[in-house]
C-alpha cells in the first residue's frame, strides 16, 4: 500500500512538475484525472476490493445482443 | 507540443505488421486444441479469408494518407459521431491492451515462476511498452526487424532439431474438424489475430512511402501466415493426438528435443519468442491507446498519458480472465463478436460512409 502510494506520489510530482512548468494546463487536468483513476484501481486492487471484471459485462452484453436475433 | 517527426521506413513497416500479428502467438495454443491436427488449414484458410478485410484498413490510410483512424473518424463522421465511435474505438485498445498484458503475465506466472504474484510480470512488462512508447513508435518498428526474423528462425531451427521425431501421419486424416468447428475457427483466427490489425491505423500516417503500404501489409501477413504454418504443422507432426492435452503445445513440442545431450532445454527460445513478439503487439496497441485518447481531447502531448493509462490497464489486466475457463470460453464464443465491429463493421461503413458523402 506504501508503495503504491508513494510510487503514485513520484509519478505525480516528477511529471506534474514539467506540466506546470510547461503551462500545460489541459494536460495537467486529463493527467491529473487519469492518475486519480488508475490510484483508486491500484488502492481498491491492493485492499483486495473485488474490482468488477470488463470481460463478464462484454459477454452479458454481446448474449443480449446475439439473443435479439 | 505538436506531433513530433516520426517516419517509418516502408520495410521497417513490413516487420511492424507481422510483428503485431505474431504477438497473437499465444491464441495458437487455444486453437491447436480447438481444431486439433487440421489447425494448419486454417492457419491458411484465415490469411485467405482476411486478406479482404485487411485491404479494407489499407483502402482507408490510402484514402487518408496523412491521418490516424480517429481522424479519419471524425473527417468521415462529423465531429460528435466521430468522437462517439473513437471512444468506443478508446476502449477498444485499452481493453485489448489489458488482455494482451493478462495473457503475457499469465504464461509466465503459469509455465515460468507460478508463485510470484501476476501483478509483478504484468508491472514489469507495462513499464517495459511504456518506455517503448515514450522512446517513439518508430523504434519500436525497428525493433519488430529482430523479433520477427527470431520468430521466423526458432519455428524453423527447432523443426530441424524436431525432424527425428516427426510423424507425418498425424496429420492425416485431413479436414475431420466439422463444419461448424471450421468456420468458427477460421473467424477467430480473421478477427482475432489479422483483425486487430485496424490498430495499425494509429501508425500508417507515419510510413514514408505510402503507395508501398499495401504490399508491405501483405507482406507482413505473409511472413506471419508461415511462421504460424510452420509452427501449427511442427506440432501437430510432433505431437500427434497429445497435441489437444496441453495447454501450450509449442512450449511442450520443443521440450522434447534433445540432441546428442547437447541441444536440450530449447523450450527457452519459443518463452522467449513469445515474449518478444508480444512485446511488440501490446507497444502498438499502448501507442494507439494512448494516442487515440489524446485526440479524443485534443491532446497535443500524448506522452503525458503514458502512465496513467499503463496504470489502468496493469489493473484491468490484473482483473479480466478471473479463470483458464472464463479465458476459454471468451477465446471460443465471444472474441470474434467483440472484434467484428471494430474491425469488420465500422471499417467497412466508414469507407461507406465515406465514398457516399464524397469526403
Amino acid at each position: 500500500m506504501i508503495a503504491i502510494i508513494t510510487a503514485f506520489l513520484l509519478i505525480a510530482v516528477l511529471q506534474g512538475k514539467n506540466l506546470i512548468k510547461n503551462r500545460e494546463w489541459k494536460g495537467l487536468v486529463v493527467f491529473g484525472l487519469l492518475l486519480i483513476i488508475g490510484f483508486g484501481l491500484s488502492i481498491l486492487m491492493a485492499l483486495d476490493v473485488l474490482i468488477p471484471d470488463p470481460v463478464e459485462a462484454i459477454k452479458k452484453f454481446i448474449d443480449n445482443v446475439y439473443g435479439l436475433f | 507540443m505538436e506531433d513530433e517527426k516520426i517516419e517509418i521506413k516502408p520495410f521497417h513497416y513490413m516487420f511492424l505488421v507481422a510483428g503485431f500479428i505474431h504477438g497473437s502467438h499465444l491464441l495458437m495454443a487455444f486453437m491447436d486444441n480447438l481444431t486439433g491436427h487440421d489447425f494448419w488449414i486454417v492457419v491458411i484458410s484465415g490469411f485467405v479469408f482476411s486478406l479482404p478485410l485487411v485491404l479494407s484498413f489499407i483502402f482507408l490510410s490510402k484514402k487518408f494518407p496523412d491521418l490516424d483512424l480517429t481522424q479519419i473518424l471524425e473527417k468521415v463522421y462529423g465531429k460528435l459521431l466521430g468522437k462517439i465511435i473513437t471512444l468506443l474505438y478508446v476502449l477498444f485498445f485499452l481493453l485489448l491492451l489489458s488482455f494482451n498484458l493478462s495473457d503475457i503475465a499469465t504464461f509466465y506466472k503459469e509455465l515460468v515462476m507460478q508463485d510470484l504474484p501476476i501483478i509483478v510480470f504484468l508491472s514489469v512488462f507495462a513499464v517495459l511498452c511504456a518506455y517503448a512508447v515514450k522512446m517513439g513508435i518508430d523504434g519500436v518498428a525497428k525493433i519488430s526487424i529482430l523479433t520477427v526474423i527470431f520468430g521466423i528462425f526458432t519455428p524453423v531451427f527447432t523443426s530441424l532439431l524436431l525432424i527425428a521425431d516427426m510423424d507425418f501421419s498425424n496429420l492425416m486424416p485431413v479436414l475431420e474438424v466439422s463444419g461448424e468447428t471450421y468456420l468458427k475457427s477460421v473467424g477467430i483466427f480473421v478477427v482475432v489475430p489479422f483483425g486487430e490489425a485496424i490498430t495499425l491505423l494509429m501508425v500508417t500516417p507515419y510510413v514514408k512511402d505510402k503507395k508501398k503500404i499495401s504490399r508491405n501489409t501483405v507482406g507482413g501477413m505473409a511472413i506471419i501466415t508461415f511462421i504460424f504454418l510452420v509452427i501449427a504443422l511442427r506440432n501437430t507432426v510432433v505431437l500427434g493426438p497429445s497435441n489437444n492435452i496441453y495447454a501450450q503445445s509449442a512450449y511442450q513440442t520443443v521440450r522434447i528435443i534433445n540432441v546428442g545431450k547437447f541441444f536440450t532445454r530449447v523450450e527457452l527460445l519459443i518463452a522467449l519468442v513469445i515474449t518478444s513478439a508480444l512485446f511488440i503487439k501490446i507497444s502498438v496497441i499502448y501507442y494507439a491507446t494512448v494516442k487515440s485518447v489524446s485526440r479524443l481531447i485534443n491532446l497535443s502531448n500524448y506522452k503525458i498519458l503514458i502512465i496513467p493509462i499503463g496504470t489502468i490497464a496493469v489493473v484491468l489486466g490484473s482483473v479480466v480472465f478471473g479463470s483458464t475457463i472464463s479465458h476459454s470460453d471468451w477465446g471460443e464464443f465471444y472474441a470474434t463478436a467483440f472484434g467484428i465491429p471494430f474491425s469488420v463493421v465500422i471499417p467497412l461503413l466508414t469507407i461507406l460512409i465515406a465514398k457516399l458523402r464524397k469526403v
